[in-house]
């Protein structure tokens, strides 16, 4: 029950998180390029379009974090949750972002175990995620698929995918 | 006795003679298709002109050659892939190392040196031409070096960091003209140099005159960075010759010098591979046939061979390296 | 100049009634182009790219029969996806798959993509028909488009698009914003290395494709996981074909929008440097800015699939008559034609134009023909791609995902493809969650480079001086409708806030 309530918090923080992320990543970004060069044609887009990031940040964090304050503090009840979620927004909320973790180890996964190994297993990890539990389901469909695919990418198009299984070009 | 021993040497002779044939006839370079290595995106100048010419080549060396993409960092992905391959000849690349090969080198730490090709011939030297569009308001050189000396009267528009950015602004220099007089706008390439050009979008423009072709009908061309006029264009007037009026003399700086590369190893470790290829490429380019063809095209059709060729490529890097301090 | 040069036309029609081989290789060459455009993660561009080999052999004309029916198909391919399991099989589907998807999920598949079909079909039709009819004056009005005009359009569109779905403003234009940024990474114009930390792979900067895959696609794609089947009733999941062609017809309804959406995509895709990426989501925002009933768009507006596929297909016709006016190419498919013009010694440009009037009909009739032939052999490949619905969701997403990543790691050529498609699908999950409008941070990763590009050019031409901008009134009119759609929905929501703070 208490990582329910986190995630459900962590939720309602959403918006003020993501556009906490972009800040950073704006600001990281604007940093790097002043050091590279403080030239005007380098710096032309990229203040001005900091700069906006900064309003319109401030302008979000407000709006969410003030009227929440005042919503809470008039009626005791919480904020509006976030669009897309539902009852269900704990539970499938966790299952999507193991699968997103999943992609993620799969991408950074593949140069080591090879494209062929890493999608086999991307695929069961998705199946079983979704409630499949049968070995023979889950060998059997990862398997010819994950290897079809890897001998196309490298006989049909021709890309120097890593591989372990499958001979590489 | 003696007679012995001449035999002896002259069985040897001819038995090494014999031997050493037998042994450069096995190699049956090519036996299998080669690729020419092109760094740019499929349709510029220079991608036009090596596929023209792939299809000759392939037949000259009896196997077929392919022109492969390989785009990206202003040509360094592509030169840098090409560099990591095996000097066995199988791999060939066809670009413009100036300007491109300075950036890498001296500013970008590039994996490579010059030294590490060789220029097999640089088939085209494209030379930098000075052009105004019809409805410019000014139409001569005269008029533009007037404009000039009034601040931001002119715009002009040219390729980033290209030889003619760095002859306009060494120009400008030379004449004791503040850079800042001149409204210059750098493209970054010479699709949109040109279309900014007829568009009218500036007065004037500088481009490689090889491979502008396109625009010819729209501009006036005034002016040449060479030694002397160019018969296909009689109306640009050579620098030098331009300037004498004016007290100043430039160096001649080249526009791009579209080359065949090959890596110097194939030429220390296959020597007879590298030198059937350069033969057989000579005699594409010699050929009647060849010739026609790319003079209907438009495309650069000489041959210097390698040494002349990496001369003149060694030369124009060195200037552009003396004179990179104009772009900062 | 005469409008219509009969002469040359007649010339055209003998070329065209000289040989069979032309229209031999359209059909093969159309399959080609569906296909690649339908695979998500390949590109119409690289298709064409990969197909430049086989024209080797050809003569011109065919060549370019050959090469022009690829960019066709590829122009509908990438609906497919979009439409069934909503991923753009290309960045020209983008908005096909906002209200194509959730017309899936109605049980409406065979309807969209029909109508899809015929709003592609006809969309190339029309613009060849304005090419033909234009292609004297064709593309001097591009040439006047100065730095300061195509920065505006640049940004008008983005703002266009951060409100493209309703949902929250300030967030739209944030990821928008972000999106621009980020499409600036990489080499900068002064030859700085900017953002790439280190990876040489980040050198021209985010790749593109992947990145969109993930924003739009693989998100929806994991919220999808809660369905057993795309579509949800098993009554509706039918693949019929009389439904496809009764969508196929039913387009007549939409002509308005049709007609919108050929006459936007032939501008903006004789545009140099845009194409039809932007093209359709431009479309749809405009379809959706005078319709009626802006709210049903993203819940299954067939308008929206209309105008979406309607723009991306007649931005082939700008693209082509910007080629042949000016030998220059709109975007990354023209330019391989350019290159295949070239192996043929041909450069295009006005003296290319006024010597073979004959041969340049010829090539429009040709791909005239082609839109006809296009309906045939699309309708064959959907019925045959339609099969998907059928398919359970539990195999369906990650076969897709699986699919996406190969296509990311072929196009991109290393594991810079994959690990992109990777973040941004994490990254599109959250901002669809949170309505941060994940097509806003689409366009501006693609057009980031192309406005800091135009800021450059601008500051450049007016050598520091802003008032230059005063001198050149279509950059002021950009101006005036950039401030207007900016400032019209932010007044909207602030008398909306105050409004309802006044009555509660």
């Amino acid at each position: 029950m208490k990582d329910r309530s986190f995630l459900t918090q962590l939720d309602r923080l959403g918006p003020v998180l993501v556009t906490l992320a972009v800040l950073i990543v704006a600001l990281a970004y604007m940093g790097d390029a002043y050091a590279a060069s403080k030239r005007i044609h380098n710096l032309i887009m990229l203040v001005p379009m900091t700069a906006i990031v900064v309003v319109l940040a401030a302008i979000i964090f407000i709006k969410e974090l003030g009227f929440r304050r005042i919503a809470s503090r008039d009626t005791g009840e919480p904020a509006k949750p976030p669009a897309s979620s539902g009852d269900k927004a704990g539970a499938s909320a966790s299952a999507i972002a193991a699968m997103m973790m999943g992609l993620l180890a799969y991408a950074i996964a593949s140069p080591w175990i090879g494209f062929d190994v890493a999608s086999i297993l991307f695929l069961a990890f998705c199946l079983f995620i979704q409630g499949e539990r049968r070995l023979v389901v889950l060998a059997g469909f990862s398997i010819p698929f994950g290897l079809a695919i890897t001998w196309l990418l490298i006989n049909g198009a021709r890309s120097p995918v890593p591989t372990m299984i499958i001979p590489g070009l | 006795m003696n007679s012995w021993k001449s035999l002896k040497g002259a069985v040897l002779t001819l038995g090494l003679a014999l031997g050493g044939q037998a042994a450069y006839a096995q190699d049956d370079y090519p036996n299998k298709p080669i690729e020419i290595t092109a760094p740019y995106d499929a349709g510029g100048a220079t991608d036009r002109m090596v596929r023209h010419l792939a299809p000759f080549l392939a037949e000259a060396l009896g196997t077929p050659v392919n022109v492969v993409n390989r785009p990206g960092g202003g040509t360094l992905t592509g030169t840098v892939y090409f560099h990591n391959q095996p000097a066995d000849g199988y791999t060939v690349m066809f670009i413009p190392p100036t300007p491109y090969f300075v950036n890498h080198i001296e500013v970008m730490n590039a994996p490579f040196k010059l030294d590490d090709f060789i220029f097999v011939n640089a088939q085209e030297v494209a030379q930098s031409l000075m052009v105004v569009p019809k409805e410019s308001q000014v139409q001569s050189f005269d008029e533009i070096i007037e404009g000039l000396k009034e601040p931001g009267k002119l715009s002009a528009a040219v390729i980033t960091g290209s030889s003619e950015h760095i002859s306009l602004l060494l120009m400008m220099e030379k004449l004791d003209i503040p850079a800042e007089n001149l409204r210059l706008v750098t493209y970054d390439g010479g699709g949109p140099t040109r279309t900014a050009i007829i568009g009218g979008q500036v007065d004037f423009g500088m481009v490689p005159g090889q491979g502008s072709e396109v625009i010819f009908d729209q501009v006036n061309k005034i002016m040449v960075v060479a030694d002397e006029t160019n018969p296909d264009w009689p109306d640009a007037t050579p620098i030098n010759e331009a300037l004498k009026s004016y007290g100043v003399e430039m160096p001649i700086l080249d526009s791009s010098v579209r080359s065949m590369v090959v890596l110097a190893k194939l030429k220390e470790e296959y020597p007879d591979r590298y030198q059937k290829f350069v033969d057989a490429y000579k005699s594409v380019v010699e050929s009647e046939e060849y010739q026609a063809s790319a003079k209907e095209g438009n495309y650069g059709r000489d041959w210097r061979g390698p040494e002349a060729s990496t001369e003149l490529v060694k030369r124009n890097y060195g200037l552009l390296v003396e004179y990179s301090r104009l772009l900062e | 100049m005469d409008l219509i040069d009969f002469g040359a036309v007649g010339l055209a029609l003998g070329i065209l009634g000289t040989s069979w081989v032309p229209w031999a290789v359209i059909i093969p060459g159309l399959f080609a182009g569906l296909a690649g455009g339908a695979l998500p993660g390949i590109s119409g561009t690289m298709i064409i790219a990969l197909m430049l080999p086989f024209t080797l052999y050809m003569d011109f004309f065919t060549a370019v029969m050959f090469l022009t029916s690829v960019f066709t198909g590829a122009g509908f391919g990438g609906a497919i996806p979009a439409i069934l399991i909503n991923t753009p099989g290309t960045t020209a589907s983008v908005s096909t798959a906002f209200d194509g998807f959730p017309m899936s999920r109605q049980g409406r598949h065979n309807e969209a993509l029909g109508i899809g079909l015929a709003a592609s079909t006809i969309g190339t039709f029309i613009s060849y028909l304005v090419l033909f009819l234009l292609i004297n004056y064709a593309s001097w009005a591009v040439l006047k488009l100065g730095p300061f005009e195509m920065a505006m359009v640049a940004i008008w569109g983005i703002t266009m698009i951060a409100t493209l779905r309703g949902g929250n403003f300030e967030r739209g234009i944030l990821a928008g914003i972000f999106g621009l940024m980020i499409g600036t990474i990489g080499i900068g114009p002064t030859g700085q290395m900017r953002g790439t930390f280190g990876f040489a792979e980040l050198l021209d900067g985010i790749p593109v494709v992947p990145a969109m895959i993930g924003l739009l696609a693989t998100a929806e794609l994991f919220n999808l996981a809660r369905s057993r089947y795309i579509v949800e009733k098993q009554e509706d999941r039918v693949i019929s074909f009389s439904r496809i062609l009764q969508g196929f017809a039913g387009v007549r309804e939409y002509w308005k929008t049709l007609l919108r959406g050929s006459m936007i995509g032939v501008f903006v895709g004789a545009i140099p440097g845009v194409g039809a990426s932007v093209a359709n989501l431009i479309s749809y925002a405009d379809a959706r800015r005078i319709s009626d009933d802006p709210e049903s768009f993203g819940k299954g507006n067939p308008n929206g699939v209309v105008a979406s596929e309607s723009a991306n297909s007649s931005s082939e016709g700008g693209a082509m008559a910007t080629l042949l006016a000016l030998g220059l190419p709109g975007g990354g498919g023209t330019a391989v034609l350019l290159a295949a013009f070239a192996m043929h010694n041909i450069t295009g440009g006005p003296r290319f134009i006024a010597d073979n009037k004959d041969i340049v009909y010829a090539i429009l009739f040709g791909n005239m023909v082609q839109c006809l032939l296009l309906v045939i052999v699309g309708l064959l490949f959907i019925r045959i791609a339609v099969i998907i619905v059928k398919v359970p969701i539990l195999y369906l997403v990650p076969s897709v995902i699986v699919l996406a990543m190969a296509g990311s790691y072929a196009l991109i050529g290393n594991i810079m493809g994959p690990l992109t498609l990777a973040v941004f699908s994490i990254v599109g999950w959250l901002f669809a969650r949170y309505e941060f409008a994940p097509p806003a941070a689409v366009v501006g990763l693609l057009l980031g480079a192309f406005v800091e590009r135009q800021f450059v050019y601008s500051h450049q031409i007016s050598g520091g001086d802003l008032s230059f901008i005063f001198g050149r009134p279509i950059a002021l009119v950009m101006l005036a409708l950039l401030i207007a759609s900016i400032a019209y929905p932010a007044m909207k929501n602030y008398l909306r806030a105050r409004r309802s703070l006044r009555v509660g």
